[in-house]
């Protein structure tokens, strides 16, 4: 945002955008931030430090704009700078292999998918969540960004700092990740393929 | 031009790897009118997309439904609020 397009919000101002736009987001975000975290202080924590850098830039921020969407960006960007450091190994994905997914055999052998919707539907919250919480952190964060929080794949992009094209190639991998996971539980459930 | 989705649908020869890339621009509301056509054109023709297409929509579905519960403390937000607010207050 250049300094024109800056706000200049009063003490006040700025409590009722906070209260009105962002604390009705606390929900949603401490959700995310479980699911990055996977522990509940750090979850706490990473809330906290969102909220706080959100509330130090709200001049950055336009009433009325996607007020979630802002808020996701910086956590993403605050469990990137900070949180994912302390892990001892960041997660690696193959972007390369991503990017050229669409074009791959793998789309042939989608096809030929076993995983069946019965055995979907049978399952437990539990190993839904499970297989979830079991994909590194950019494919887990593009289902979630997508299926728990609704984002558009524009929105998506801005939060992610990526191509739109990456967003949708990203998500088809995640999305086919969660379902080889998925479709371990089913055989293990003994639904036949 | 090959890229043209209703072109190749017109030929009726199933572009598997087309669909592929609408199922999720059709799953993710993201298709416009003519993609969703031409999505449910071929789906209504083959099976193993069809089935596909059903998969994905339930996982979406129990993703939404099973994952977003997650309790948030319920003091954070005062405590939030505390830290910025109660020196000004």
């Amino acid at each position: 945002m250049s300094d024109s397009q800056r706000q200049n919000y009063s003490h006040k101002e700025k409590q009722e955008v906070f209260d009105q736009e962002f604390m009705p987001h606390i929900n949603a975000m401490y959700n995310f931030a479980f699911r990055l975290t996977f522990d509940e202080d750090d979850a706490k924590d990473l809330v906290q430090d969102t909220y706080l850098k959100a509330y130090r830039f709200i001049n950055s921020f336009e009433k009325g704009t996607n007020a979630k969407a802002w808020l996701f960006r910086i956590m993403k960007n605050s469990f990137i700078n900070d949180f994912r450091k302390k892990s001892k190994e960041p997660a690696k994905v193959d972007y390369q292999e991503v990017e050229t997914f669409y074009n791959s055999d793998d789309v042939d052998k989608a096809i030929t998918s076993d995983l069946r919707v019965e055995a979907v539907q049978d399952m437990m919250g539990d190993e839904i969540s499970n297989a979830l919480n079991s994909l590194d952190v950019d494919f887990r964060t593009v289902i979630i960004l997508c299926d728990l929080e609704g984002f558009k794949y524009d929105e998506m992009a801005k939060i992610l700092d990526i191509p739109i094209g990456t967003v949708r190639s990203r998500l088809h991998r995640a999305r086919n990740l969660l379902k080889e996971k998925l479709r371990d539980y089913a055989n293990k459930m003994g639904f036949k393929n | 031009m090959d890229s043209n989705p209703t072109e190749k649908s017109s030929t009726n020869q199933p572009d598997h790897s087309e669909c592929m890339k609408l199922l999720q621009l059709v799953l993710d509301d993201e298709a416009t009118p003519t993609e969703r056509e031409v999505f449910e054109k071929h789906v209504c023709n083959c099976m193993p997309y069809f089935e596909i297409y059903q998969v994905d929509k339930a996982i979406k579905s129990l993703v939404k439904k099973t994952c977003c519960g997650k309790d948030m403390p319920t003091d954070l937000a005062n405590e939030i609020r505390a830290k910025l607010f109660q020196k000004a207050d």
